[in-house]
């Protein structure tokens, strides 16, 4: 069992010229934590990793990585960090396996060759380890990015949209590989906006926008923290158009989707309806095979959550 | 998994850099290719010194081979000083630079690996020019003076300062382009003014010229831009460390090796500080 970093920021702020890409962000990942760092494109979640890997100097604010100011000369520090990073770059002219032994020469590795040819195992890429990374697909490259980020078994992996660019079945082997790392103890700070990836993956999850920390809980807490609407789920023997829209019509029901026999209910609030829909189908007479609330998935908490965030920021704007 | 041996995590990331760097170099056909016109041309030259000698009746060549060297030295110095910037504004323009600074790399040792693998690699064409020297030594029947191995070191230095201009002008240019523009403008520059005033000099001298006449003017301003920035132009401090070589002044030579150092590490911390200042994505 390693020993994972913890990872925090003091009213970390960077600006470019007017334009505030991250404002006043308090993170605090403990060790041996999975956390997601979630938000849409252009939240600022690239140029906060980047503060905290000192490619980029906050404006204001501070990276503490194990209660350390994160330097570009903090090698000691830096040799325990893994990163694989959204647009990954390789030198083309290598193979695989010299640019694995490259880096793990870099950070010191122990048994190299042993280290390289498990990850390259591990990625499926062992078979093409002789093969310039120029010759490489994107998928092919990503992959590499994982072995070369993991070849130093590092206490704290930082990944930028790591399953960007993977086929399904990378994806699967890519989170066993960070359930595997998670188990080790090791902190994983998974940036992402494939919430569904993250969803699976993490513990704890942030949410940025407008750089701006909008949302910070477990997994669990954000679920139950989403309000606004439920969804109920039925399945009938039979189903014919008039009894849909007089569903359709109940007033609490903000939308409803039809699938053959079954149908989706979208609420209007988080009350659970599912009473009031039974009386329904049975003043209708219908023969109702199952009922039940949906799971929200943090795809559908997240939009709710940052369209709420940014229209109540942008009615305090007016204000 | 970490070997935890290693004494200085600085060294150990400068001598990985420099490692990949200059195996890459001695991999490739370039640096064997320069060398081989490189010698060529020091042939030639050589081969016109002794006809010279021969033609005008001279007993004694002082050192035919040191321009030789010399012109050795400046033609595989000037190919590694363009490697070496092109190499760094194209992991710039990638962003395989931002990935090495993922890790235990920060900008000195980033720019030190570069500049040693590039200096590593000249020292080993040096060897080839020390056995080229001794071949025309041996082939000729000239005498071998320790001349010749102030000049090697000489040449070292130049190509020190060559490569560390290399960096900055990558650095400076920022993408490939303009960084590869920079260094050709730059050197053509400062050899040009000095070829021109030499040029331009000669011929004055053997006119019969009037003060008005504009090669008077040109002459003028030649020699007054050569004589500033003879202080600052490599090609300047190697040639007068050849000519103090010859003409046996110590404090000359030492003179002009101290400029050379002294102009690459400068050039060197410069680029160091310009790149924490720009950052590896162009904002600071």
């Amino acid at each position: 069992m390693q020993n994972g970093l913890r990872i925090e920021t003091r009213g970390l702020t960077k600006r470019f010229g007017t334009f505030t890409a991250v404002n006043k962000l308090n993170l605090r990942i403990e060790p041996g934590e999975s956390y997601g760092f979630l938000g849409p494109n252009g939240a600022g979640k690239t140029t906060t990793i980047l503060m905290l890997l000192g490619i980029h100097k906050p404006t204001h604010g501070q990276v503490l990585i194990n209660d350390q100011v994160v330097r570009s000369d903090a090698f000691a520090l830096k040799r325990r960090i893994g990163v694989v990073a959204e647009s990954q770059t390789f030198y083309d002219e290598m193979s695989a396996w010299e640019y694995l032994m490259f880096f793990a020469r870099l950070f010191s590795v122990n048994e190299p060759e042993k280290r390289g040819q498990a990850l390259l195992e591990q990625v499926d890429l062992w078979e093409w380890r002789d093969v310039l990374v120029g010759g490489y697909s994107a998928g092919m490259k990503k992959k590499l990015g994982f072995a070369r980020a993991l070849v130093h078994s590092p206490d704290l992996l930082i990944l930028d949209e790591p399953v960007s660019g993977l086929d399904p079945f990378g994806i699967i082997q890519v989170r066993e590989m960070l359930k595997a790392e998670q188990a080790k103890g090791r902190t994983l700070l998974i940036s992402s906006h494939i919430l569904s990836e993250v969803e699976r993956t993490v513990n704890r999850v942030g949410i940025i926008a407008n750089g701006r920390l909008i949302m910070q809980d477990d997994m669990e807490n954000v679920r139950q923290k989403v309000s606004g609407f439920e969804r109920i789920e039925l399945t009938f023997a039979s189903l014919d158009e008039t009894a849909v829209q007089e569903i359709g019509k109940l007033p609490f029901v903000q939308r409803i989707d039809r699938d053959g026999n079954s149908i989706s209910l979208l609420t209007k609030d988080d009350t659970d309806y599912r009473e009031a829909v039974g009386r329904f189908v049975l003043e209708k007479r219908l023969i109702l095979l199952e009922m039940k609330k949906a799971e929200k998935n943090l795809e559908e908490a997240f939009v709710t959550i940052t369209e709420n965030n940014l229209a109540h920021l942008a009615g305090k704007g007016k204000e | 998994m970490e070997n935890t041996k290693a004494p200085n995590y600085r060294w150990h990331a400068i001598d990985s850099l420099q490692d990949r760097a200059s195996q890459s170099k001695l991999w490739g056909l370039g640096v064997f290719i320069s060398m081989t016109i490189a010698f060529a041309l020091s042939s030639i030259l050589l081969v016109n010194a002794m006809r010279y000698t021969e033609t005008n009746l001279l007993m004694i060549e002082k050192q035919p081979l040191l321009i030789s060297i010399l012109a050795n030295g400046i033609l595989v110095s000037l190919y590694l000083a363009l490697l070496a910037s092109i190499s760094v504004s194209r992991e710039l323009d990638k962003g395989t630079l931002e990935t090495l600074l993922y890790g235990p790399v920060d900008e000195l040792t980033y720019i030190l690996g570069g500049f040693i693998a590039h200096v590593k690699v000249f020292s080993l064409t040096l060897l080839g020019a020390l056995i080229w020297s001794n071949l025309c030594v041996w082939l000729l029947n000239l005498s071998f003076r320790l001349d010749i191995l102030g000049l090697l070191l000489a040449s070292l230095f130049m190509a020190a300062e060559l490569i560390a201009f290399g960096l900055f002008s990558a650095i400076w240019g920022g993408k490939t382009r303009n960084a590869l523009i920079n260094f050709i403008l730059i050197v053509l520059f400062l050899g040009g003014v000095q070829i021109a005033d030499f040029i331009v000099s000669g011929l004055v001298q053997i006119q019969t010229s009037t003060i008005s006449d504009p090669l008077i003017v040109i002459r003028n301003v030649l020699a007054s831009l050569n004589s500033t920035i003879r202080w600052i132009s490599p090609f300047s401090q190697v040639q007068r460390a050849m000519q103090a070589l010859i003409n046996q002044q110590t404090g000359e030579f030492i003179l002009n090796m101290g400029l050379m150092l002294l102009e690459c590490a400068l050039l060197l911390v410069g680029a160091i500080l310009l790149l924490k200042k720009k950052g590896v994505r162009g904002v600071a």
